[in-house]
């Protein structure tokens, strides 16, 4: 890893991802950084490459013809850049690309260490592969062939907390002892202990023969506190040297990136908390990347992070979203009448071309209704992982080609019917991917995410109250006042059950006040009485959701049909 | 734009490596011919894992004593019944095996027993001759004969005579087209609708499948039947492209080796194979989209077409359902041109 210059002002991000292989450039420009550029290519980690190096290679060679600035010379990376403009002087790597790690989490008690290991093994890309726990019936020679078996990539050890059980915590060593010795040296899994710092040299003790033992941080210093933060940095970092076994050229490049090369969703989870520490909301920011193979959320409030890695996504990851519906949980979203079987085929298709594209208007609305199931999926799962059942965010910010590449409105759209926030919600789409590239450059150049979050970089799709209201559908239960800066006012009535796009251009300033016509919870978080909001319309203006929540679509697939197209027809898509 | 290719090959020069996924024993030489359906490598597996705390069993004070009394060494195999521990005395106590096994670990008192496991065997996949050999991992083969990759395999191999199903590939296969003729034979044939057919070509003990599409609710059954089976176009009713249609035709009644092992996200596609015996040229993995290549379009609509790519379109296209994406003309075998996305195209040669 080399260390960035002081001076340094290019930054080149590269992502590998599970799919393509993306260059972003970033720069100063009038003093200010910009994001400049960006390449995609396929990613070559797989046949017939298995490397990462020839992606990387066409990724720098597109973009090198596309900024029409000189990257490589000798086909090399030129780092650090020249006084003549060639090249870059800060390089940062993440990846998504990879299988999703095995993990087996050993800790004392199911509702305390194990469930905090648990989450620390969700924050990044994974399958719990087994765990293992005080209440564990199961007999000692059981346990080793169940750990045995599981072929974890990485063996978590949570337990204790400080000034607590160390017998217990020397056990589940012993346990993992065992295991480690009747497993060959090249197949050893990676171990990393998050548990009573007491115990932290008893552990490492007993296990560094087999290899390194990673410690961090007791995740449980006590019953009632976890800390995971600085667990999970210990975490990327741990499963950044898994993949350098699973990425081939991974690790060369590590000796000339500026920082250590990192998960996405690790640093991704980064930029959503540095959105919490700069947002004076009551609410948690929401963050959202729906990639082909994962999903990745990150909620974050006052800088506390939790951070959740799905296996469901709108490529390969479409398979487990398949197996955990019913398909008429996907099928309810389609305004169209389209067979099951071709619905179903449809997206087992693009399990195998991940790359493809909706070409008509009936596979796109395949695709968005899958969407609409797996950001539901993905957000039921965060909130019962972190047992938090906060449905009120501020703002949301999203990324992924299917939320990107589409209308703004059915962008929108696909986020209410997936997450259904309630109050008042501002939705920030990151059309070209940033967010995780930003989160990588951060750890070289505090400015940088900074000024190009100023930039234009970032969507304002716009702000959206979703009040809920006991009313019957059609009842009108508020009106809404609308005063724009020039003094003008109009005033509209909100029926329930419909959605609103409200006439506030893009960028225009406007207070909203809302007259309640019947019991309505304007938002759970703000004060009952707080009934005026200043906002800022965003691409889609400004949205009234009174479709109450959750949804209740109509059973009849008919009348369910027309809804949706009244529904998507209000926001103009 | 660069993009995988997907190959159908009147003949190529094949190299394929074959390892294990933990050591084990390569069972050919280098300059060994080998023929598809070969085991090429096998590793033992874990079996179960017994711990047995000699201190406990043998009612002793203290682990060291229990390690006095252990009549094996690390790495020494065992038979049910033998005695592993056992005190001094008139009547001394003894601790036996429960199972046949090997000790793997002594530990504080404790004897850790590993029973026999299943073995863990890697096949060929393709007929030709040893190349490398990476002793206790694996070996790579090379072959020269023609080559078709689909994109959906079941994980098996098998090899048989091709037969080809119907005039053209886009008829389905029926419990009723299937005899017992075909027994041991490669079957091509258009589409399989029904589980039903697929179970009835596991009682006909076909050789193996070649579809060119299948229903996705069938995947489960797939993978259950003891054939391989090959999509070469993917899930619904998708007909098989022209350029294939016309390889394999010219291939009927030759031993085909199918291969169902894919992953679609690391690139690896299922393929069959057709040894063939003349000197065939290695085949190019990724190629550039440009005028003139023979494409395929992956998805709906035309899913399955084979195409000549005309031009692709400069700048970003707009499709009637809002999508703007780079996109090229191409003329399907119809002999009409339609524009479809760039990402939706794989190239065929």
């Amino acid at each position: 890893m080399s260390t960035p210059s002081a001076e340094a002002e290019s930054l080149l991000s590269i992502e590998i991802g599970t799919i393509h292989t993306r260059a972003l450039l970033f720069d100063l420009v009038d003093g200010q950084y910009r994001f400049l550029g960006a390449s995609r290519v396929p990613s070559t980690y797989g046949a017939p490459y298995y490397d990462i190096s020839e992606g990387v290679y066409r990724a720098l060679k597109q973009l090198q013809d596309g900024t029409a600035r000189i990257f490589l010379e000798d086909s090399r990376l030129v780092i650090p850049g020249r006084a003549d403009g060639a090249g870059i002087d800060s390089l940062v790597f993440i990846f998504t690309a990879g299988p999703g790690l095995r993990i087996a989490v050993l800790g004392l008690l199911e509702d305390v260490s194990l469930e905090s290991a648990r989450r620390l093994a969700i924050s990044t890309q994974s399958v719990l592969v087994e765990a293992i726990g005080l209440n564990d019936h199961r007999e000692h020679a059981e346990q080793v062939d169940a750990l045995l078996k599981a072929k974890p990539d990485l063996i978590l050890i949570a337990g204790g907390t400080e000034k607590g059980s160390t017998r217990s915590v020397g056990k589940i060593a012993e346990l993992v002892s065992i295991v480690l010795q009747l497993t060959p040296e090249d197949r050893r899994p990676e171990i990393m202990y998050a548990g009573n710092q007491a115990m932290q040299n008893h552990v490492t003790e007993a296990l560094s023969r087999f290899g390194d033992v990673l410690v961090a941080p007791n995740v449980r210093p006590t019953i009632e506190n976890e800390v995971l933060a600085p667990a999970q940095e210990m975490m990327a970092r741990t499963v950044t040297r898994i993949r350098y076994q699973h990425l081939g050229g991974l690790q060369a490049y590590a000796s000339i990136t500026s920082a250590a090369p990192a998960p996405s969703s690790h640093t991704f989870g980064r930029m959503i908390r540095y959105f919490s520490q700069i947002n004076n909301s009551q609410k948690p920011v929401l963050g959202v990347d729906l990639g082909a193979s994962y999903t990745t959320l990150a909620t974050a409030q006052q800088g506390n992070l939790e951070l959740s890695v799905h296996n469901l996504g709108m490529g390969a990851g479409l398979k487990l979203a398949l197996e955990k519906s019913n398909l008429a949980e996907i099928t309810r979203w389609l305004p169209m009448q389209i067979p099951d079987d071709e619905v179903w085929d449809y997206l087992w298709q693009k399990t195998l071309f991940p790359a493809s594209i909706p070409a008509t208007v009936e596979t796109l609305a395949i695709e968005q209704a899958a969407a609409r199931q797996i950001l539901a999926l993905a957000l039921r799962t965060h909130r019962d992982h972190y047992r938090n059942p906060m449905l009120s965010f501020e703002p949301v910010l999203v990324s992924g080609a299917t939320l990107a590449h589409t209308s703004p409105a059915q962008t929108l759209m696909m986020l209410l019917d997936g997450l259904q926030p309630v109050g008042t919600t501002t939705f920030v789409l990151d059309p070209y991917g940033l967010m995780a590239a930003l989160g990588a450059a951060a750890e070289v150049n505090a400015m940088l995410p900074v000024q190009v979050v100023e930039s234009n970089a970032f969507v304002n799709l716009g702000t959206v109250l979703s009040p809920i209201s006991n009313a019957r559908d059609g009842t009108s239960i508020m009106n809404v006042r609308i005063e724009f800066e020039s003094g003008e006012e109009s005033t509209h009535e909100i029926r329930q059950g419909n959605l609103y796009q409200l006439p506030i251009q893009s960028g225009q300033a406007a207070r909203i006040h809302l007259e309640p016509l019947r019991p309505v919870e304007i938002d759970p978080i703000h004060n009952a009485d707080t009934r005026s909001f200043k906002v800022i319309g965003g691409i889609c203006g400004t949205v009234i959701d009174a479709r109450g929540r959750s949804l209740n679509l109509p059973a009849d697939a008919s009348r369910r049909r027309d809804l949706l197209k009244k529904w998507a027809m209000a926001l103009g898509s | 734009m660069i993009t995988p290719v997907t190959h159908l090959l009147p003949l190529v020069h094949l190299r394929r490596d074959r390892m294990l996924p933990i050591r084990g024993r390569v069972l050919f030489n280098v300059g060994d011919e080998v023929k598809a359906t070969d085991i090429v490598a096998e590793a033992d597996q874990h079996g179960a894992h017994l711990i047995l705390d000699v201190r406990r069993a043998l009612n002793l004070r203290n682990a060291e004593e229990a390690q006095k009394r252990i009549r094996y060494k690390v790495g020494e195999k065992v038979e049910k019944g033998d005695i592993l521990a056992q005190t001094s005395g008139i009547i001394p106590r003894v601790l036996r095996a429960q199972a046949d096994g090997r000790v793997i670990g002594i530990h504080r008192g404790q004897i850790i027993l590993e029973a026999a496991g299943g073995k863990l065997q890697i096949r060929a996949g393709i007929s030709g001759r040893v190349t490398e050999m990476l002793p206790e991992r694996g070996l790579v083969i090379e072959g020269d004969g023609a080559l078709l990759q689909g994109v959906w395999g079941n994980g098996k191999i098998a090899s048989g005579v091709l037969l080809i199903r119907g005039q053209s590939a886009s008829d389905e296969l029926t419990r009723a087209n299937l005899d017992a003729n075909m027994r041991g034979a490669v079957v091509l044939a258009g589409h399989v609708a029904t589980r039903e057919t697929l179970i009835a070509a596991q009682e006909f003990q076909i050789g193996g499948l070649i579809l060119a599409s299948m229903t996705a609710s069938l995947i489960q059954t797939a993978i259950e039947v003891n054939y391989p089976i090959i999509l070469m176009e993917g899930f619904g009713r998708i007909p098989l492209n022209q350029a294939a249609f016309n390889l394999l035709s010219t291939n009927e009644k030759r031993d085909v080796i199918l291969n169902g092992f894919g992953d679609a996200n690391r690139n690896e596609k299922p393929e069959l194979f057709i040894p063939l015996p003349a000197q065939g040229n290695p085949s190019q993995d990724y190629a550039e989209l440009t005028q003139g290549k023979t494409v395929r379009v992956t998805v709906p609509p035309y899913a399955g077409q084979s195409a000549v790519l005309v031009t692709i379109r400069p700048g970003l296209t707009l499709f009637a359902n809002g999508q703007r994406v780079n996109a090229a003309d191409i003329q399907l075998d119809t002999t009409q041109i339609v524009t479809v996305p760039l990402v939706n195209l794989d190239v065929l040669e």
